[in-house]
């Protein structure tokens, strides 16, 4: 019971003392408290449910004939399951939670039709649900991470269409006209979801295209599922949160629009190059490699960026657990792109294409940038949402050292090793089996880094429902717990 | 903020907010407004910019200036040595008859009459080594006789023949039969001239399909 009442008072709190206190602040996270609390939720989760299927997936490739015997669990499920979950589940909910307070905060006035949104956002999740038990069923379909059966794809559109307009509308009923890089990236993001998602699904199942050009789409959907979905709400939120935590203006903020452009632009079609040496036209290929490279320049735009402006204000981060996961966040981005575009050059590629480089890549970029970052917003807007202290700073640390740990081993086991698999698999002498085993210290370091990061996964979720679950402590009930934010100071230099 | 100083926490509760929604809308929109004043960003933009430039051109030069028509081949060299081969030289084509010829003897069964030394049987079948219609100096004589075949008597190195030879022209190409008729005017000892298919096409167009010849109609060629 007591329980209960404690929901309560954090979904719908009453609270005391000067109601001058962060007036429009607090009017803005109110409106939009529940569909936040259920976008946050359900990453938790999802993060739990996900690293769980990675962990699974990884033994499986070192340890074959763990759960041989569960039909429902075989590598050929396990391993789609945890690529659309942590993608359509972890990633697209914390993002989205990151992007709605971000539209919230940034408009400047309470957001209507939170109801709405919750229920869009219910839609989505239970159609990942669905899609997920139509996986373990067996009806999954061949493309990469759209394996979900073809009955959730309708649905999956309408809840994205729902939840995209409701973004829009936020968009422009904010109160301040001037606009932010972060609503921006959102409302690409938004927009280039709606145009991939839609575009795929209509070129692979509805009318399918023949032959290799239905890897060709399929592998532009995937580069862009992080390109233009993923990477542009971390943009987003690392743009609001370098001034927010730190206090300062972003660094060459004027080059944000040339950064936005570009990469919009590149990364449409970046993700040709992995079809290098396919049955298909080379200068497709040529292309797709002038798109990876291209994304150089954002990419050096934005390092430098959020890289100056975080590392100006060095001593600030670590006593700020956003600003923490942001940096790091920051930092696995250059690295990141740096592997993605000099990985999408024919050179690398004849090393590392039929290798689990590009898992380890993508592996890095989704749970190392995307999802750090999603986590440090996260934590920037849970105790405004709830007005509530994050229960233990101890949990915290925990996490996220064991986060940063699990990238490091999931870096070297599926990077490095993609490498050194990709190089003996290219000299023809080598005896199959002796790649095999060479390879399976690298799946075992992979094993490891996951369950750092289920450790992470499992804190995360303890400090979520601990939040949720405590009775307010007396500070807890003011609104005095959270300061009035100064303005942002800037002089031109 | 902390409110609660006695407590040590090495991070705080909440984190901190240094700076207003607004006035993080408001004050990024000034610094867009504001005239460039070169920042690291924009050193190293267009540095980036430069690089992919210079990339993107020789990039495209190198991969896309060249192609072949199924536009499959990547690298320089392989559309290099598919364009040699498409170039080769396509010359006359030259045809080693004696070789083919030898095949056909057994395949087309000449063997089975004329034998593999080409003395023929006697009484039967006449020899082929030394007779005088196989080394005739005008290589027409053998090839009217294979085109058409021949018939009734005739003398052959001296002995009596009666037979029937079928016509083999229907059956074969004019490549065929200059290669049979190389062979038997090349082999067992006789030395005489090669024929080429041009010339039993010729040959071919002239005489038409025809009923076998005979050794009379073929008299002139002894005279
Ligand atoms: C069925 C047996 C038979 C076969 C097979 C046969 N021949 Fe003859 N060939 C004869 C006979 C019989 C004659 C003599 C015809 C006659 O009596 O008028 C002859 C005559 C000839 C002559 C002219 C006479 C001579 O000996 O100079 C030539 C040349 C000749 N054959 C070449 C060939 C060639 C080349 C082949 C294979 C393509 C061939 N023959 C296949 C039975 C055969």
């Amino acid at each position: 019971m007591n329980l209960i009442s404690n929901i309560c008072s954090s979904l719908c709190s009453s609270l005391e003392g000067d109601a001058k206190n962060r007036e429009t602040p607090r009017a803005i996270d109110e409106s939009i408290r529940l569909p936040l609390l259920a976008l946050i939720k359900s990453a938790a989760i999802w993060m739990l449910i996900a690293t769980v299927f990675g962990l699974i997936a990884s033994i499986k490739l070192h340890t074959p004939s763990f759960l041989n015997d569960c039909p429902v669990l075989t590598y050929g499920k396990v391993e789609p399951i945890f690529w659309n979950t942590l993608i359509l589940g972890w990633l697209f909910n914390s993002g989205l939670a990151c992007a709605v307070f971000l539209l919230g905060r940034l408009g400047g006035r309470p957001l209507g039709q939170g109801i709405f949104l919750t229920i869009a956002v219910s839609l989505w999740n239970t159609a990942v649900v669905a899609g997920v038990i139509g996986i373990m069923m067996g009806g999954q379909l061949p493309f990469k991470w759209l394996e979900f059966p073809p009955y959730i794809a309708p649905i999956l559109f309408v809840a994205f269409l729902a939840i995209g307009v409701w973004c829009a509308m936020a968009f422009r009923d904010r109160a301040n006209r001037s606009t932010y890089a972060s609503q921006w990236w959102i409302l690409a993001a938004i927009f280039s979801f709606a145009w991939i998602y839609s575009a795929a699904q209509i070129m692979l199942v509805c009318a399918p295209a023949q032959g290799a050009f239905q890897a060709l789409v399929n592998s532009w959907y995937v580069e862009n599922v992080f390109g233009l979905l993923i990477a542009p709400l971390t943009f987003a939120t690392i743009y609001y949160l370098i001034p927010k935590t730190l206090g300062e203006a972003v660094v060459g903020y004027r080059y944000s629009g040339v950064a936005f452009w570009t990469w919009i632009f590149f990364a449409s079609f970046a993700g040709v190059a992995k079809m290098a040496h396919g049955p298909i036209p080379a200068w497709v290929v040529s292309l797709g490699v002038i798109g990876s490279f291209g994304l150089l320049l954002p990419t050096t735009t934005l390092s430098i960026q959020f890289l100056s402006s975080l590392l100006s204000r060095f001593s600030k981060i670590w006593d700020t657990v956003s600003a923490r996961y942001l940096l790091v966040g920051c930092v696995v981005f250059t690295i990141v792109m740096l592997f993605k575009i000099f990985g999408s050059l024919r050179g690398s590629l004849d090393v590392v294409q039929f290798s689990i480089f590009d898992s380890g890549v993508t592996q890095l970029a989704l749970f190392g940038f995307a999802g750090l970052v999603f986590t440090g917003g996260a934590y920037f807007i849970l105790p405004r949402l709830l007005n509530k202290q994050l229960p233990s700073t101890t949990l915290i640390d925990l996490q996220f050292w064991a986060q940063v740990m699990g990238l490091v081993l999931i870096s070297i086991g599926l990077i490095s090793g993609g490498i050194h698999q990709g190089e003996l698999m290219n000299g023809s002498t080598t005896d199959m089996l002796v790649v095999v085993n060479t390879m399976r210290a690298s799946f075992f370091l992979t094993s490891m880094g996951l369950s750092f990061l289920l450790v992470g996964a499992v804190a995360y979720n303890v400090t979520f429902f601990w939040m949720i679950l405590s009775g307010r402590t007396e500070e807890e009930t003011s609104t005095a717990l959270i300061e009035e934010s100064p303005e942002l100071e800037y002089t031109a230099s | 903020m902390m409110s609660d100083e006695s407590q040590q926490h090495n991070l705080p509760g909440v984190d901190e907010g240094k700076a207003s929604d607004e006035s993080i809308v408001k004050t990024h929109a000034r610094i867009r407004r504001e005239p460039s004043n070169g920042s690291p960003v924009l050193f190293f933009t267009s540095l980036a910019l430069i690089t992919v430039l210079v990339f993107s051109w020789f990039y495209l030069r190198r991969y896309m200036g060249e192609k072949e028509p199924q536009m499959y081949l990547h690298e320089r060299e392989d559309i290099a040595l598919y364009r040699d081969w498409q170039d080769r030289p396509r010359g006359p084509i030259v045809y080693d008859y004696y070789a083919i010829g030898e095949k056909l003897y057994t395949q087309m069964a000449c063997v089975g009459c004329h034998q593999a030394n080409g003395e023929g049987l006697a009484g039967q079948f006449p020899a082929l080594a030394g007779a005088k219609y196989v080394t005739h100096e005008d290589p027409a004589l053998p090839t009217k006789v294979i085109l058409a075949g021949l018939t009734g008597p005739v003398t052959v190195k001296g002995n009596e023949f009666n037979g029937v030879m079928v016509a083999f022209g229907a059956g074969m190409t004019d490549v065929q039969v200059a290669g049979i008729v190389t062979y038997i005017r090349k082999n067992w000892g006789n030395e005489t001239s090669e024929v080429t298919n041009d010339q039993v096409a010729a040959i071919r167009a002239e005489i038409g399909t025809r009923a076998p010849y005979t050794a009379a109609e073929l008299k002139s060629y002894f005279e």
